[in-house]
């Protein structure tokens, strides 16, 4: 308290009572100056880069650090290593572990504060020993980024820093799940190590990218906002981030949300909870919602939101969609069932007839990974025509997205189920976890359509008959038959065959027959019967690391 | 039941036998209704003891929207009592009836005995109580005998105009007036009678148009139709005219005998609008369909009147008040604040009153006591036999019966907060209990009604106060969707009905989130609460508010406006009387305040100031204080409810406006400080650091007030102009007695500390630049507005600002929100705009049905229909911004460039300044 300024202005209050100075507790002055060195050292530790970093942070309406930490958790954090580097403080990054909700998760969170929250070779080596303990310990991640890329000064060192965290984060991949959140403007390596990570989380206003706009404009003279080169909008679409959110509070609680769907490590349940959601009871609006969709005009062809149908299955009706901006043709969701976390995949009918395109592909893999490689039974919701075909497509690649989809599927050794609820042709039949490709069980509702492809077949099933119809069209118009009345005539017998397809074929029949699918379920049964089939897989089952044969194409 | 010692419990547990003999065990009630009354029902009959409690779902509940699934289904605990329909009231006649069936045979098969239906439509709907009646169900409310007599509005308004009591001046059988000009006599009458098979005889007795209405009578029962759609819109036109000629200049109202909460009615001030308003209000209580009761009022509509409700409870033997409910404020004719009025409250309010204030007091104590001996009389007439409403309108000390609404009302927590009820033995005077909660007294009435003795009314507390929590935006406009994602729990002395939204995932103990398109209709929730004066009362309701979060994505809702409202009160006068009309001229007020808000550039402000800074040690104390004061500037001004909120509270407290321009009374720190605390953003454990004051800003805060506060102990100076004049001294004995060092030390602090404050004037310059400050509040408790909020078109234009256009590009017109489309106004008329065809500004081209609103969406501009996105899509679902139709507008709309909106913006910002 400065009674002495001689600033015209100041923000102290010179009547303040001078607090009595500390008494010293006797003789021993060496041990009151390792209390000060203490004392020091730990405020360095949490110290920053002081009161005016501290508010411009804060007019970006960013929280710090710390204050996003008290977010997470309102227990005391067990930080680690306060002090490691050379200049004895945070270092630009903050490590440690919080109990969120009674459960030990490793976190770490860039100071952007203090060097903008930049990386050099110290602090990279505190990030991985961090990650490092997580993966040994068998605990989830959360990182918290808000970091301007490598500390400059420290030249290669801050590289060095990067490849070390990179390093780490990759080792415990598939060991502990991961959470990144992005916070601030976040480019390069700054942007890479997240995405290592299992799920990202932006937020409105931050930036993710391989480099900033002022980069950009200058090696390729595109002139972009950074909204418009690494926001949410971008992101959201392209699967660089899983989830969006409004601000860093939506964030830090979408965090804590998706951690309740997340197992501790590769070698443990994710967490039972006990549901009071029963689960043998009958679901009168899965029948009201077949009704009301096929009773519609467009009958069979009607559109339906695959995500009603997920929610009539799971406890309490309560999903959790990841990737929910992107490829919404695709649903990918955790829940719960009967208590038990499960994945579910799901054809969604009423964006782009459910057909399964390229960036579907992308995020269902995604998805079927990381629940293959955490122990998580899936559930698969089948409703799709098949692939989409087309130029766009076949240049895009999408025999490699498509065979990406089948085989982590394949390899797919978590128990799942397939329930199929109306169409399944095809390629896309045989790869969406049919029996032969690891179903543990595939379950069918009475209005499946089970084929080797939709009406096109016909041309196929019925070749004989088809020609004939051509056949008799031809001749009756050389008789002298009126060309609109031989071709009325021609496309009675058409109408008929494909009557006839629809009758014969689009059914779930023959796949019965063949022992592909165990049973049909009747609506109103669905959860009744994935939950208990769930429940015994369930049981039967011991969650491991996965191992085995690395294949050639992940 | 409370029982004598207002101990809490169930009748068939209860030691007197008196009491016991009043179980409610044999009930098991199905409760057919949605909303948040069906989820307070539910949890009120498992607290009173009934056997079980059923609920219907609609789909709207269930398979319609992702994330609607009703919230109830989270603690209802046996599954077997949900019951599925399509939904409640179906399309029509034919429907109606169907429904009415599914229902009864949900209810009796089930081994249902009681049915509920809250405040829905079914609640008054005679056919429907007595359909459920006629099945040997025992129906929870007035009986039909009652709604028959009362609910009807054109016959309740006959039975009031026979009991002696005010009525509004009108007609109220438009359709046997329409009927009687096809048919002209007797003859005519018989002869349709006879051509349709109706059980009609003509009662020579009676004049010819009653005896119409009989015929008419006869086709409800038979659903045959006997005056077409048009020719009642001949009719109606016909009864307007002679109305505006006996009354010019006012305008009338078309009210449906069966309309209610804002529905089924249309105000129309020319007659080329009578036409559509007549189709309109009857679309919109589905009365379309041929042989359905088209009837409706024509009257007088009231421009600058209250609505005050008197709460009825009654066994058909004894009928008793319970003190009133003012209604007045409510906008597009939905209520939005419902305050109770007792005799003791205003009794309460007169201490200390004297002159004006003293006599408008007892005036309204007068009209009051008329209201509820006229409602009592009336209830006994009518035989009633549960709770209604007798809903008035009221002009001075003048008082106009208007309806009885035979079923509980939304607002009925108003009336339990002020009253409760007690019930004693008629054989035994010391055995006692009470009922606190009108929906058991119901129940009570319906199981035991004969034999319950009529209550006492006791005080419970002297006021009472309801906020109705919709989904709107700033400008009250219904908002379809947005997720719910967070909403915190009720605070002490809160009460809210919430649908059962902020029930937690039982398993998880995780918010579940919750899709608005499912509810029932834009009102979200309730939430009450109470106080020994009304002003009590205001803060309690304000303090909830505020404390009140609730988050989502692409969420709307009024919760800004009750804030700013209940605060705007509390500053002005808690006792302020608004009529019917205030709402509109409020808004227009905010929208005032929010057109000069969005030219505010706080940052340039910042600058500005900052560049008129020479001292160096002051830009730096400056910079150091800039988040502590841009913060809350900037939360407050981007809602523009709160600020209008926070201009009512605190003018003439922290500031007052001299000769135009605003000064500080006290100093501005107290207004930093108060700034803090009205946003919720002061320090309070457990909130996220993110929502309070960030810890470097609470450090200047605090060493500021001690300085201060040390200051004024040391010189016994408080008064803030002397504590200036005090300071600008060059020595001062008492603080620094032969120390000018620590004198000068004291000036720099003050002077720091003072730095930038300016900035806070521009709150109350924009109460003055926007006339929102203009608003009074007269000695008579009646709110005057500046001429420009009170014209109804000036109003609307002011309005608009507060709910910006979506961004459309000009050559096309999108859908302002998600819902239903509709390109005609009913399904026999004519498309409202078809291709090619040429639109003026302000035409109607489309509907949005939203929450059962059927909106109509009005051209922004002038121009021609190129492409119509939406042909033969009547009745399809939308999204908000999807594309309706592609258009040529007449005059391409020049937008702004960034530059001028920057130079306004700063030139405003800068006069602002002053």
């Amino acid at each position: 308290m400065g009674i002495m300024t001689a600033a015209t202005h100041s923000l102290e209050n010179p009547l303040a009572e001078v607090p009595p100075a500390a008494v010293p507790s006797g003789g021993n002055g060496l041990y009151d100056n390792a209390l000060a060195l203490g004392k020091d050292l730990k405020a360095r530790s949490i110290h920053g880069g002081g009161t005016d970093r501290i508010r411009i942070q804060h007019m970006k309406s960013r929280m710090t650090v710390f204050e996003r930490i008290k977010v997470l958790s309102s227990l005391e954090p067990n930080f680690m290593w306060e002090n490691w580097g050379p200049n004895l403080d945070g270092a630009s990054i903050i490590t440690g572990i919080l109990d969120i909700g009674g459960r030990d998760v490793a976190v770490y969170g860039h100071d952007f504060t203090l060097r903008a929250g930049s990386m050099d070779a110290t602090n990279g080596a505190k990030l991985a020993r961090l990650i490092y303990m997580a993966g040994e310990r068998g605990i989830p991640l959360i990182g918290m980024n808000d970091s301007a890329g490598a500390f400059v000064p420290a030249g290669v060192g801050g590289l060095d820093g990067y490849s070390e965290a990179f390093t780490a984060l990759r080792k415990i991949s598939g060991v502990v799940p991961s959470i990144s959140l992005m916070f601030g403007f976040n480019a390069g390596g700054g942007s890479y190590l997240p995405r290592q990570g299992s799920f990202m989380i932006q937020s409105e206003n931050t930036f993710i990218g391989i480099t900033g706009t002022g980069v950009v404009k200058s090696v390729l003279g595109e002139e972009v906002t950074a909204d418009e080169l690494g926001g949410p909008g971008v992101h959201g679409l392209n699967g660089v981030c899983d989830l969006l959110t409004a601000d860093e509070l939506g964030s830090l609680r979408t965090a804590i949300r998706l951690l309740g769907y997340l197992p501790d490590n590769n070698h443990s349940n994710a967490p039972f909870r006990k549901t009071s959601d029963p689960v043998d009871r009958f679901v009168p609006e899965e029948d009201l919602l077949f009704r009301k969709t096929f009773d519609s005009p467009a009958g069979m062809n009607a559109p339906m939101d695959v995500t009603l149908m997920i929610q009539l299955i799971s406890d309490h009706g309560e999903y959790f969609e990841i990737q929910p901006q992107r490829a919404r043709n695709m649903i990918t969701a955790f829940a719960r069932v009967g208590g038990h976390v499960v994945g579910y995949v799901a054809n969604n009918s009423a964006v782009g007839s459910g057909q399964i395109d390229i960036s579907a592909a992308r995020k269902a893999v995604r998805f079927v990974r990381f629940c293959n490689l955490y122990n998580i039974p899936m559930i698969f919701l089948e409703d799709t025509t098949g692939f989409k075909p087309g130029v766009e497509q076949e240049s895009g690649g999408i025999l490699l997205e498509g065979r990406r989809l089948l085989d982590s599927i394949i390899d797919l050794r978590t128990p799942s189920l397939t329930l199929i609820i109306r169409n399944a042709f095809g390629g896309a039949y045989a790869s969406y976890n049919s029996h032969f490709v690891g179903a543990d069980m595939v379950f069918t509702l009475p209005m499946a359509r089970i084929a080797v492809m939709g009406q096109a077949g016909k041309d196929y099933v019925y070749k004989d008959e088809m020609r004939g119809a051509a056949a008799a069209y031809k001749k009756a118009i050389a008789s002298g038959t009126s060309e609109k009345e031989a071709a009325k005539v021609r496309d009675g017998v058409l109408a008929q065959l494909s009557a006839r397809y629809e009758e014969e074929l689009m059914n779930p029949k023959e796949a019965l027959a063949l022992g592909s699918v165990s049973k049909v379920v009747m609506p109103g049964n669905s959860r009744k019967v994935l939950a208990k089939n769930l429940a015994f897989l369930m049981r039967t089952y011991t969650p491991t690391a996965m191992g085995g044969i690395q294949r050639e194409f992940e | 039941m409370l029982d004598d010692q207002l101990t809490p419990g169930k009748f068939h547990e209860a030691e007197l036998d008196w009491l016991r003999s009043f179980s409610l065990t044999s009930v098991k009630c199905l409760i057919v209704c949605r909303g948040p009354v069906r989820k307070e029902a539910f949890d009120i009959f498992a607290r009173i003891g009934v056997s079980a409690s059923g609920i219907l779902l609609s789909e709207k509940d269930s398979i319609v929207y992702p994330r609607s699934l009703a919230p109830e289904l989270r603690s209802i605990g046996d599954i077997r009592n949900v019951h599925r329909i399509a939904d409640y009231m179906g399309a029509g006649q034919e429907e109606k009836v169907e429904r009415i069936a599914e229902i009864i045979e949900i209810a009796t098969s089930n081994g249902y005995t009681h049915v509920f239906a809250g405040y829905g439509f079914m609640a008054e709907d005679a056919e429907f109580i007595e359909a459920v009646e006629n099945a040997g169900l025992c129906f929870i409310g007035p009986s039909s005998s009652v709604c028959r007599v009362a609910g009807a509005k054109d016959e309740a308004k006959k039975l009031a105009r026979s009991l002696g009591n005010a009525v509004i001046p009108g007609f109220d059988n438009v359709s046997a007036r329409a009927l009687i000009k096809a048919a002209k006599d007797k003859q005519a009458l018989e002869k349709l009678a006879k051509q349709h098979s109706l059980d009609f005889v003509f009662d020579k007795d009676l004049e010819l148009v009653e005896n119409a209405e009989l015929l008419l009578l006869a086709g409800y029962r038979a659903t045959v139709e006997l005056v077409t759609i048009d020719a009642l819109q001949v009719a109606a036109l016909e009864l307007a005219e002679s109305m505006w000629a006996d009354y010019p200049n006012h305008r009338i109202r078309f009210k449906h005998i069966a309309g209610g909460g804002g529905k089924g009615q249309r105000v129309v001030a020319k007659p080329d609008e009578v036409a559509a308003a007549v189709v309109n209000l009857l679309a919109e209580v589905k009365m379309t369909a041929p042989g359905s009761n088209r009837n409706f009022l024509t009257e007088l509509n009231i421009e600058t009147s209250r609505h005050n409700e008197i709460q009825l409870i009654g066994n058909g033997d004894w009928c008793l008040s319970l003190g009133g409910r003012d209604c007045s404020v409510q906008m597009h004719e939905q209520k939005l604040l419902e305050v109770s009025l007792t005799k003791e409250l205003l009794e309460d309010s007169l201490k200390g009153l004297s002159g004006v204030a003293a006599d408008t007091v007892k005036g309204d104590i007068g009209t009051l006591q008329r209201m509820e001996d006229e409602s009592e009389k009336f209830g006994q007439a009518t035989g009633l036999n549960s709770v209604s409403t007798f809903e008035c309108i009221v002009d001075g000390t003048d008082h106009f019966f208007m309806e009885m609404n035979t079923r509980i009302q939304v607002e009925h927590g108003v009336t339990e907060l002020a009253y409760r009820l007690k019930f004693t033995n008629p054989k035994n005077s010391t055995q006692s209990f009470y009922v606190d909660e009108l929906i058991e007294a119901m129940v009570l009435l319906s199981v035991h009604g004969s034999r319950l003795p009529k209550p006492e009314r006791i005080v419970r507390y002297r006021s009472g106060i309801e906020v109705r929590v919709n989904a709107t935006n700033d400008a009250l406009q219904p908002h379809a969707g947005g997720i719910i994602k967070g909403w915190s729990r009720p605070i002490e002395g809160e009460i809210r009905f919430d649908q059962g939204i902020g029930t937690r995932n039982p398993d998880t103990g995780a918010f579940v989130f919750y899709n608005l398109a499912g509810a029932y209709d834009s009102n979200i929730a309730l939430v009450l609460a109470h106080g020994e004066s009304r002003e009590e009362n205001l803060l309690r309701l304000a303090e909830i508010l505020r404390r009140t979060e609730l988050r989502g994505d692409d969420l709307k809702t009024n919760m800004d406006l009750h804030y700013g409202l209940c605060n705007w009160l509390i500053g002005k006068a808690p006792m302020a009387k608004p009529n019917t009309s205030f709402m509109l001229s409020y808004l227009a007020a905010v929208g005032s305040l929010k057109k000069i808000v969005n030219d505010v550039d706080l940052d340039f402000a910042a600058i500005q100031i900052l560049q008129g800074l020479e001292d160096p040690s002051a830009q730096k104390v400056f910079r150091a204080k800039q988040t502590l004061l841009l913060r809350p500037l900037q939360r407050l001004f981007e809602s523009p409810h709160v600020l209008a909120g926070f201009l009512g509270r605190f003018d003439g407290e922290l500031w007052e406006v001299r000769d135009g321009s605003p000064h500080f009374t006290q100093n501005p720190l107290r207004l930093l400080q108060e700034l803090y605390h009205y946003l919720n953003i002061e320090n309070a454990p457990d909130k996220p650091p993110c929502d309070v004051i960030w810890g470097h800003d609470e450090e200047i805060m605090e060493e500021a007030f001690a300085f201060y506060a040390r200051l004024a102990e040391i010189t016994g100076v408080e008064d803030w102009s002397e504590v200036q004049v005090l300071l600008a001294a060059d020595s001062n004995d008492k603080v620094a007695s032969g120390n000018p060092e620590l004198w000068s030390a004291c000036q720099a602090a003050h002077r720091g500390f003072q730095v930038g404050l300016e900035l806070l004037l521009l709150i109350p310059t924009l109460g003055v630049a926007s006339e929102f400050g203009s608003i009074q509040v007269g000695e008579d408790f009646t709110v005057s507005f500046p001429d420009m909020f009170a014209d109804a078109e000036l109003a609307g234009e002011l309005v608009r600002h507060l709910a910006p256009p979506p961004k459309a590009s000009p050559d096309e017109i999108v859908a302002p929100s998600g819902g239903a489309f509709y390109a005609r106004e009913a399904p026999h008329l004519d498309l409202l705009i078809d291709e090619g065809q040429h639109f003026e500004a302000g035409q109607p081209l489309f509907i949005i049905e939203v929450m059962k609103m059927f909106n109509k969406v009005l051209a922004p501009c002038a121009g021609v229909v190129t492409e119509n996105r939406m042909q033969d899509a009547d009745g399809s679902i939308v999204t908000k911004g999807q594309t309706i139709f592609k258009i040529e507008p007449d005059e391409r709309i020049v937008e702004e460039s960034e530059a001028t909106i920057t130079a306004r913006k700063q030139s405003i910002t800068k006069k602002l300044l002053g």
